[in-house]
């Protein structure tokens, strides 16, 4: 009964009929692949788990490769920082100002305050 | 046959003892622990590195770099793998020197060439520390055998520019000087060391690709140094120094209130960058580390003591015995020969720098008060910086001699640093509380990002308000009228302060240096309400030696670009430096001539009747030349109309009480500019009127 249940189609065969004589008529059991079931999955899994494997030193390489490229690009952010910072230099800013814009320091008198009262100065 | 069999069967049996024994070892060698064997795969599969963290950064107030680091790349060579050096030597001379093509290109070609000919050695640098584009130039050049090594390096964007105060690093990373040796700790964070598994090319068989990029950096420093004020004070003393043909100078610029360091700046200085080569006498922070005997700055403390203590006032007479006074074998002398003082205040005393006055009013208090104050003020203790190398100073253990009692009431036989002295007139600038100084303001975490913000913190009281209040009334009298430090003031702020002109002591023995002089200026404005502190000092100047002659015109031109830049609003206002709004407003005119606007307005003298100052406490000793009015506010606020239409314009000058017929318009649409500009107070008169500017975009 239990058999019968397990069945794909329902079979009117007799049960000592061969593996080959049920394929022919085109009646298949659970336990008929079983075996060839099981070793498949084991394969499969066996397969699987290489290919993981794999995957996994694969992406390490990946994750190697962007974190220099991560590295290098914090690099070149440190180095424009700096670049900057060298650029912006009050002593440059000066330098430029005075001989590139031909400017003069502010002199006494050249510079006017406002008092809270709106009331301006000459310094 | 049977013998062909058996034989078979022996050799069978061989090597089936033989596969078995095999797999038998195999197996043994795969299941059962091996200690040497598991070292043996370690070695081969697995390797630990440690991780180079980038050491913080040190920032302005600002947040500008004042010390950063990068990655810097040394090049490499394998003399025995490249071809044709000669070439490649040129190739990388020319990288590494684009714009230099004759000699150093050569020299540096030359030098590369020497290095990489011989075939003998595997490994030879070729340059040091180059910069990312240079390594990427020579890169491009795919030339075989030749690399790069990535180290930290340390770079110093200002270059000279505070680097007393900054210190610089030695190879190994670790703070030398300055800042960056007593932070090192905090700077250069903590090393991580990571093991993992490599493949048989050396590559590393990541778990966690973060494990490399998330390295923690040292912390990130902010201090209270304003750059562009450090800049500018570095500039002025740097004049200074050139113009007296001084041996050094030193200037110090607090936050009156806090003791928060705004401006620390030496002379002789050095380029942090190549900082192992400068010499240790230029390296040093002077501010901290150099002691001298402050001189007559030092009577301010003298008189402080006496006002506490209520054995003086500030009106109190002491007789100057013309200039002369005789205390056992010495005689104390005025510095200035021309002074020959009957009685005098006690504010006299400060304004005239007397120093008989002085060794009388230190008479009066005695030796003990005078000592007890003294160290009140920090004199003869650290003061607690967060700068290495600080210096204690000197007060003697009492009891004094009575000549030592007088010398040290105007800045002899005591030693104190530039910062002592700075905070000490912090300390009466607001109102008697000595504050430890600070440079540090904040630090970053850089894995948290948490910021300690380090808060000021208050050493003990110094003396009470009532004696600051009067002390600073006192020290104004220093720059007003003929007092010693007239060239001290600012147009526009009250200054107090006090000269400083003292013999320079000689230099590992007794006594004083012939001629040499140590010039200061230590004060603070505005007078009324302190907010900033400035002493200036510079040493053995050879043209001029007084203070109020050397060191106050620096002291003046500092005050006056910290105030303008703070926004500080004037409080002294007088008929020489008052100018109309009108002038005013066209002062805003880059194209107009500032001295032309004066002549055409006739400046000044019609400006608004005088009315008594609003700090009247100062209206009794300041000069009245100097001050006092402060022109009464008339009229009617001009309204911001920019955005209206001409209409809506209108309405609102009619409700601000502007007549219609004064207003002037040109163009159509919305009025896009207006003159006066909105808040200047506007009084109806002839011929004037406001004008409107009018475009068609809102």
């Amino acid at each position: 009964m239990k058999r019968e249940t397990m069945n794909w189609v329902a079979s009117n065969t007799s049960p000592n009929a061969t593996t080959r004589s049920r394929i022919k008529s085109g009646v298949l059991c659970w336990a008929d692949i079983a075996p060839f079931l099981s070793v498949t999955i084991l394969a499969t899994a066996l397969f699987f788990l290489a290919f993981s494997k794999m995957e996994i030193r694969r992406l390490g390489y990946s994750v190697l490769k962007l974190s220099r490229e991560e590295r290098s690009l914090r690099d070149l952010e440190r180095d424009a920082v700096i670049r900057l910072a060298k650029a912006t230099r009050p002593e440059r800013l000066a330098m430029v100002a005075e001989s590139r814009l031909t400017l003069r320091r502010a002199e006494q008198g050249q510079i006017i305050q406002m008092t809270e009262n709106g009331v301006a100065l000459e310094q | 046959m049977r013998i062909y069999k058996s034989r078979l069967l022996i050799l069978f049996t061989v090597f089936v003892g033989l596969w078995s024994t095999l797999a038998f070892r195999a197996a043994w060698i795969q299941l059962i622990p091996n200690p040497r064997l598991e070292s043996l795969k370690r070695r081969q599969f697995e390797t630990t590195i440690t991780l180079g963290q980038r050491r913080g950064d040190i920032l302005d107030r600002n947040s500008n770099e004042l010390a950063a680091s990068a990655t810097a790349w040394s090049l490499f060579a394998d003399p025995k793998l490249i071809q044709e050096p000669r070439r490649v030597a040129k190739q990388i001379a020319q990288i590494l020197h684009p714009s230099r093509k004759t000699y150093e290109q050569k020299r540096l070609a030359n030098v590369i060439f020497e290095r990489i000919k011989g075939r003998k050695r595997r490994f030879v640098w070729l340059q040091r520390q180059l910069e990312l584009r240079e390594k990427l130039a020579i890169e491009d050049l795919k030339i075989r055998g030749i690399g790069f090594i990535d180290e930290p390096k340390r770079v110093y964007p200002n270059e000279k520019l505070m680097a007393n105060v900054l210190g610089f690093i030695g190879q190994e990373g670790r703070g030398l000087e300055g800042l960056e040796l007593r932070l090192n700790d905090l700077l250069s964070g903590a090393r991580r060391k990571v093991a993992f598994q490599k493949d048989a090319r050396g590559r590393p068989l990541l778990v966690n690709g973060q494990m490399f990029t998330q390295v923690p950096d040292g912390a990130t420093i902010e201090l209270t140094i304003d750059r562009d004020l450090q800049f500018f004070v570095e500039r002025e003393l740097s004049q200074a120094v050139l113009e007296h043909d001084a041996v050094s100078g030193t200037v110090i610029v607090l936050d009156a209130q806090t003791s928060e360091i705004l401006s620390m700046a030496t002379l002789p200085t050095f380029d942090a960058n190549a900082g192992s080569k400068a010499l240790p006498e230029v390296r040093r922070n002077r501010a901290v580390t150099d002691l001298f005997e402050p001189g007559s700055t030092m009577k301010t403390f003298v008189l402080a003591a006496g006002l506490e203590k209520k054995k003086i006032e500030p009106s109190t007479k002491v007789f100057g015995e013309f200039g002369s006074y005789r205390i056992g074998k010495r005689t104390i002398r005025e510095a200035d020969a021309k002074h020959h003082f009957g009685w005098i205040t006690a504010t006299e005393v400060l304004a005239y720098s007397s120093n008989v006055g002085s060794t009388k009013i230190a008479q009066i208090i005695g030796e003990e008060e005078l000592r007890a104050a003294y160290a009140r003020f920090g004199f003869g203790e650290l003061s607690g910086v967060d700068l290495p190398g600080e210096a204690r100073g000197v007060l003697h253990a009492l009891p004094w001699r009575d000549h030592l009692l007088a010398n040290i009431s105007f800045g002899h036989g005591i030693s104190a640093t530039a910062l002592q002295i700075a905070n000490a007139y912090a300390s009466i600038a607001n109102g008697g509380w000595l504050k430890r100084p600070y440079i540090v303001r904040s630090i970053r975490d850089p894995e948290t990002g948490d910021v300690v913000e380090i808060q000021p913190k208050t050493i003990r009281r110094t003396i009470g308000d009532e004696a600051a209040a009067k002390m600073r009334l006192m020290l104004s009298a220093a720059t007003i009228g003929d007092g010693t430090g007239t060239n001290a003031r600012v147009p526009g702020f009250p200054v107090a302060g006090k000269t400083g002109t003292a013999q320079r002591v000689l230099e590992g023995g007794r006594g004083y240096e012939t001629g040499a002089y140590v010039s200061s200026f230590a004060g603070f404005l505005p007078a009324n309400d302190p907010k900033y502190v400035i002493f200036v000092s510079l040493d053995k100047p050879r043209k001029d030696y007084y203070g109020g002659a050397v060191a106050a015109p620096v002291f003046s031109r500092i005050a006056r670009f910290v105030v303008s830049r703070a926004g500080l609003s004037p409080v002294l206002i007088s008929a020489k430096n008052v100018i109309p709004h009108d002038a005013a407003m066209r002062a805003r005119n880059p194209k107009a001539d500032a001295v032309q606007w004066r002549n055409e307005q006739g400046l000044l003298a019609e400006a608004t009747a005088p009315t008594p100052m609003a700090v009247s406490e100062f209206s009794s000793i300041v000069e009245p030349s100097l001050v006092a009015f402060t022109p009464a506010v008339s009229g009617v606020a001009v309204p911001d109309v920019v955005g209206l239409s001409l209409r809506e314009a209108m309405e609102s000058f009619n409700e601000s009480g502007i007549p219609w017929q004064n207003v002037a318009s040109r163009g159509q649409g919305f009025v896009s500019k207006q003159n006066p500009l909105p808040g200047v107070r506007w009084v109806e008169a002839k011929g004037r009127r406001i004008d409107l500017e009018l475009t068609f975009t809102r």
